[in-house]
């Protein structure tokens, strides 16, 4: 399930802090490691996905490059409020390849996630694949 | 009908025959005459009695009648109107011609009445309208009143149009017075002449009256005789008097007549020749009474003849006696001329010479007097003539001692040669004109086609530029052929990209929603703290004291710059560093100097 | 095209001119304030420029700091991670013009060693009687610090946008600089796979 697209089920990108007409932020959840969302400047950056149905979530994997500190926040409502946090993490600089981090949650059900991206290793960072284990 | 009635007596077949078609012609006739009676003076008498006769009788006769063409119920309910119409054609005996004859005779009474009525009212009118008349009359003459009036007021509504003077209508009005007065004069004189006449008259009537009175007088003392005699003759004077009188009247009426005749001759050609016949038998009657008269008066053809002989031998004797005297006046006559003749020819001889001589010496004198008038301008005339000529001949004598010199120089060439060598000359020239203006002509034609060349290199740039640019063209739409030649590729990009787009649309409107909302959401939580943070007290007074601060702060920028700029005024530096720098120069050069003279 | 965002850190000496400067940008020239006014603490303004020979634009945070040592502490914390910085002195000045280094120091504290193009400005050009600073001096130091040098005059409405367009290209510069740095890293592992 890690490897899956998110999209392939139905999941969405409902909104991103930035946005490049040629790394648009649906890129993160086509499976693709080669396709990444790209931010435009200053932190903090933020992109929440929508999943069609209540999810169980043990573990989210994230694909990145420069972030420095993440935190994904959950939301169990429909629409895409009261959020609460789950986890934030400091990941470490990478040089020549991605970073590559798994965080595991205690199986905690969202409608939404929402990924702030306090600070980065540069201006810009990117975020090539998210992942999520039911 | 008159055959149908003695066949049969009754009308039956008809009826039987056809009873439809048969009864409106005659049907119609007689209500007719009713309505006709009804509007006239006397309706009541004159319709009962045609009704009574033929209702009461031919009611019952008709019912026998009809038994076979019609129930009786039927005419029973119809009553009097059906009943009154049908017998009165059906039955045609004595009592119905009897009620006819009497309604007639009503009509014509009725008629008659009518007539009265409108000759009275003919006479009644014919009294108004004299009446009319002669007030129309007097009306007339009011109306001429006022006609004259209109025309005073005309001439004056002309003058005030006209803007007439004042004076000028004075004028005429003082004019027109004296005028009148003078009219009035006139007639004053012209009554008193005819009370004049009338008084004569008078006076003549009285003479005359006077002068009957002395005849009557002296018939009185005549005779007795004499004065029955005197009453006998005046008696028929009297009537003779009455008589002329009469006769008088019966020429006036005759002439009258004849008047009226004429006219009416004149009018037809007819009666004009009839006229002129009538003249001719007047005539010929008249002769035929004459030629009878002489047939009356017939003397015996003896008598007649001896008399017509001895009247024959008179005449003959004057015929005679005529003729002699005839021949001695033309001898005399002939004798005469002669004379005459001579006499002429006696004249001529002598009066023909001397007005020959005569003539030639008048003409001679003529021609002297012209030629002694003439001579002096003449002899002006020559003299001019003689100096001008005079002149020409000097003129020529020079001109010809110049040739003469020329000829000697040209002696050399023959006056032939010179001659052709002139026209080669001639020639030449012409030649040398016309070549010079095709030079002319050529060197503007070269001009042209070196700007029209210069013209085609320009374009040929152009067209070069254009091509390279066309061929660059070229190779784009060939390329573009090759990809537009795929067109199912072509279309399913074109669908992809459409999916694709509508699929980032979809996505992109969620988004906006989204954003939307969180906007929302972090405006309201940035109203919120923004309004916490107004109420906060330490806040209001920390931007107070911070406002304060901010304008200490300006005046002490302001005193910065004030004195920045006063001290950039009275900074002495730049003027010391010029100063030293210039002292050490001098210096410079003093060393220099010494350095100089030393060596 | 794309729209990138840069926290433009705007410091130098009080009354050099940094208030008058941004506002001049901001407004386009339309908005210049004759009487000196203090900014306490930060003034936050934005103004996106679009990139010459591209269709992207840069939208500029600029962050107009106090230049009195009093606020300097509160203001560092409002910061946040710095895009670039623009480092303003008077040219009548000296003193503002020494104390340019303390405040890129000060910046570039809060980068967490990250790369921050920047522009040193040499304001109040119209006092060029009263010039303390001689362009050459300051073009050889900005030169030092790798930093882009331009005069300018708020008053007189003279070269206001050149710091800021030169900070924007700077920034779009290094943007597209990392985009291909990625891109190349995300095609890296295909390459070994």
């Amino acid at each position: 399930m890690l490897n899956t697209a998110l999209n392939s089920f139905g999941a969405q990108v409902l909104f991103a802090t930035s946005s490049d007409e040629n790394y648009p932020p649906e890129r993160m959840i086509d499976g693709n490691m080669e396709t990444f969302w790209l931010s435009t400047g200053i932190f903090p950056q933020e992109f929440i996905i929508r999943f069609p149905d209540n999810m169980k979530i043990s573990v989210i994997s994230i694909h990145s490059f420069n972030i420095k500190r993440l935190r994904i926040e959950q939301s169990t409502n429909e629409e895409a409020e009261d959020f609460k946090v789950m986890a934030e993490k400091e990941f470490e600089q990478t040089e020549g390849s991605l970073q590559t981090n798994e965080i595991s949650l205690d199986c905690s059900n969202a409608t939404h996630l929402r990924f702030l991206i306090l600070s980065g290793y540069d201006h810009f960072v990117s975020v090539h694949k998210v992942g999520i284990q039911a | 009908m008159a055959n149908q009635r003695p066949l049969s007596g009754r009308p039956m077949s008809r009826s039987s025959l056809i009873p439809g078609t048969a009864r409106p012609p005659t049907g119609i006739r007689p209500p007719q005459t009713a309505i006709r009676v009804g509007t006239g003076v006397v309706p009541s008498t004159g319709r009962p009695g045609t009704r009574a006769g033929p209702i009461a009788t031919p009611g019952v006769l008709s019912a026998q009648i009809k038994v076979t063409d019609r129930p009786v119920t039927q005419q029973g309910l119809s009553g009097m109107k059906t009943g009154g119409k049908g017998p009165q054609r059906q039955i045609l005996d004595k009592s119905y011609y009897l009620g006819l004859l009497r309604s007639k005779i009503n009509e014509l009474t009725t008629e008659n009445s009518k007539l009265q009525k409108e000759i009275d009212i003919f006479n009644q009118e014919n009294s108004v309208y004299l009446s009319y008349e002669k007030r129309a009359e007097s009306l007339a003459g009011e109306i001429k009143d006022l006609q004259g009036h209109l025309a005073d007021y005309n001439m004056l509504v002309d003058k005030l149009n006209t803007n007439t003077e004042m004076d000028e209508v004075m004028n005429e009005i003082s004019m027109l017075k004296v005028q009148n007065d003078r009219e009035a004069q006139s007639i004053d004189a012209i009554f008193t002449e005819r009370r004049e006449k009338e008084d004569l008259i008078h006076a003549i009537e009285e003479e005359t009256e006077r002068e009957k009175q002395a005849a009557d007088d002296i018939v009185k003392k005549m005779p007795v005789e004499k004065q029955a005699k005197y009453a006998e003759m005046k008696a028929v004077n009297e009537e003779l008097l009455q008589e002329l009188a009469a006769r008088q009247d019966e020429l006036d009426t005759l002439m009258a007549r004849k008047e009226t005749l004429d006219a009416e001759l004149e009018h037809s050609q007819v009666k004009q020749e009839a006229m002129v016949l009538y003249e001719r038998l007047h005539e010929l009657e008249l002769r035929r009474d004459a030629l009878q008269a002489e047939d009356k008066s017939k003397i015996s053809p003896q008598e007649e003849r001896e008399c017509l002989l001895k009247q024959v031998k008179e005449d003959n004797q004057e015929i005679a006696s005529m003729e002699r005297q005839l021949t001695e006046t033309r001898e005399k006559i002939s004798r005469l001329t002669e004379e005459l003749r001579q006499l002429d020819k006696d004249m001529e001889d002598h009066q023909g010479e001397r007005t020959q001589k005569y003539k030639e010496l008048q003409k001679k004198e003529e021609e002297i007097d012209a030629y002694l008038e003439t001579f002096d301008t003449n002899r002006a005339q020559e003299m001019e003539h003689i100096r001008e000529t005079q002149a020409s001949i000097v003129a020529l004598l020079e001109q010809s001692s110049r040739m003469m010199n020329r000829m000697n120089q040209l002696s050399a060439i023959s006056p032939h040669e010179l001659k052709s060598m002139q026209e080669d000359l001639s020639f030449k020239e012409t030649e040398m004109q016309k070549s010079q203006s095709t030079a002319n002509g050529l060197s503007s034609e070269c001009e042209r086609l070196q700007q029209d060349l210069l013209n085609v290199e320009r374009l040929e740039g152009k067209v070069q530029s254009e091509m390279n640019s066309l061929k660059e063209k070229i190779l784009q739409m060939t390329e573009g052929l090759k990809t537009y030649r795929d067109l199912d590729a072509l279309k399913a990009s074109g669908e992809h990209k459409v999916k694709m787009l509508q699929e980032e649309r979809v996505s992109l409107i969620e988004r906006r929603d989204a954003f939307k909302k969180i906007n929302h959401k972090m405006n309201k939580e940035y109203e919120t703290v923004a309004a916490q943070l107004q109420e906060n007290e330490t806040h209001a007074q920390l931007t107070n004291l911070e406002r304060k601060w901010q304008h200490l702060e300006q005046n002490n920028f302001v005193m910065k710059e004030f004195i920045a700029s006063k001290s950039l005024e009275s900074d002495y530096r730049p003027v010391k560093k010029n100063v030293i720098k210039q002292l050490s120069e001098y210096n410079k050069i003093l060393m220099d100097a010494l350095q100089g003279t030393k060596n | 095209m794309v729209k990138l965002r840069a926290r433009c850190i705007l410091v130098g000496d009080a009354a050099v001119g940094k208030s008058a400067l941004s506002q001049m940008f901001c407004s386009d020239g339309s908005h210049f304030q004759k009487n000196y006014t203090m900014t306490a603490g930060v003034e936050l303004l934005v103004k996106s420029m679009s990139i010459p020979e591209t269709n992207d634009s840069v939208e500029l945070y600029i962050f107009d700091t106090a230049g009195r040592e009093t606020f300097a502490e509160t203001c560092e914390k409002m910061w946040g991670q710095p895009s670039v910085v623009c480092v303003v002195f008077e040219i009548s000045s000296l003193d503002s013009f020494n104390s340019c280094s303390r405040w890129l120091e000060r910046v570039r504290a809060h980068c967490n060693g990250l790369q921050l193009p920047g522009v040193l400005v040499g304001n109040k050009s119209d006092l060029a009687s009263r010039r303390e600073v001689e362009t050459a001096v300051a073009q050889e130091w900005a030169r030092e610090q790798g930093l882009q040098y331009h005069e300018t005059s708020a008053k007189e409405m003279e070269n206001c946008d050149a710091p800021f367009l030169s900070l924007a290209q700077a920034f779009h510069a290094m943007y597209q600089d990392r985009r291909q740095i990625i891109q190349r890293l995300s095609w890296d592992p295909t390459d070994h796979q």
